[in-house]
């Protein structure tokens, strides 16, 4: 039990809810409360089978006929309230079974590449060696066009791959230097 | 709320609840009273600049008017917007007394937007009025400086 200084009493089930109270949570904010779960409607909140169920502060005086009633209405309510919140339950989740193989085809239709991964990887394999040979069609027209600006080019492009791999040299150089 | 610190959690460090500072703000003289209250030097700055929604005392009004701009504060009113977690309604979600926590959730309803714009009118001048209050206050030292 814990005692507010305005003389306020809290009970707890649990040390688990008491550790909780003191680190002031907020029991509808914590998934695992009844609280939370009738806050978010995840159970059968408000509903006249819920409702005999109170702390009266004023005593009853016995009276046999009262206690038979009440005996044998305690049993028909409890009833009614399992059947009520079987269909709340029921209401719940109907339509998740369609929504779940929707979610799933949609899931499947998307990446498909992971299903058939062979024959994708063949049909991307048949694409490249396709583009390739166009490629090199075209280079060998463009061959027999222009032979000598060819001889050209290729001599600067040796060049500028020289430099660049230099450039490149210095700086895993120079990396290796703040290294040690 | 921060890191955890089992110092923070220790009872005697206990602060206010939600409850107990949305019933602190849900009537004009409980404001009224929070908002000027007398002096006392066990309080950081004599009790006089506090800060209802924190339920916490600052040194001067500077210090009281960068805590009502800051982040802290604005997650405070932020909590403080919803209907605070009490007994009633533990005890509701346990199963007994529920007509009476549908009752006080009607009554929360129908209320509350009456006592926000209550609650803003009265706060909205807290520290000019402070800044007023020590201005007085300092006239009058000053004042009594001179007759020395």
């Amino acid at each position: 039990m814990f005692v507010r200084n305005d003389a306020k009493e809290f009970r707890f089930c649990r040390s688990k809810c008491h550790k909780a109270f003191k680190q002031k949570r907020n029991p509808r904010k914590l998934k695992w409360t009844k609280a939370f779960r009738k806050a978010a409607g995840k159970e059968l909140a408000v509903d006249s089978t819920l409702t005999f169920a109170s702390r009266r502060n004023v005593p009853v005086r016995y009276n046999r006929d009262l206690v038979a009633t009440t005996l044998k209405a305690m049993s028909r309510i409890e009833a009614i309230r399992q059947k009520r919140e079987r269909a709340f339950y029921k209401n719940r989740m109907r339509g998740n079974k369609e929504r779940q193989l929707a979610a799933d085809r949609k899931l499947v239709e998307d990446n498909a590449e992971l299903l058939k991964m062979r024959e994708v990887e063949l049909r991307i394999k048949a694409e490249k060696a396709a583009a390739k040979a166009e490629r090199q069609q075209q280079e060998d027209e463009m061959d027999a066009d222009e032979d000598m600006d060819e001889d050209m080019e290729s001599e600067q492009s040796e060049d500028e791959e020289e430099q660049q791999a230099q450039k490149i040299l210095l700086r895993n150089k120079r990396k290796s230097k703040v290294k040690f | 709320m921060g890191r955890y610190s089992v110092k923070r959690y220790k009872t005697k460090r206990r602060t206010r609840d939600l409850d107990q500072i949305h019933g602190d703000l849900s009537s004009v003289e409980s404001i009224q009273r929070l908002k000027h209250q007398p002096q006392d030097e066990t309080k950081p700055g004599l009790g006089q600049y506090f800060c209802i929604h924190c339920s916490k005392y600052f040194q001067d009004n500077k210090a009281l008017g960068a805590h009502l701009k800051g982040k802290i504060h604005k997650r405070r009113v932020k909590d403080l917007s919803k209907n605070p977690y009490t007994q009633l309604e533990a005890d509701a979600a346990a199963g007994t007394n529920l007509e009476k926590f549908v009752q006080k959730v009607n009554e929360y309803q129908a209320k509350e937007p009456a006592r926000l714009v209550m609650e803003k009118e009265l706060l909205q001048t807290q520290l000019e009025e402070n800044d007023q209050k020590d201005s007085i206050a300092h006239e009058e030292v000053s004042e009594e400086m001179t007759v020395e």
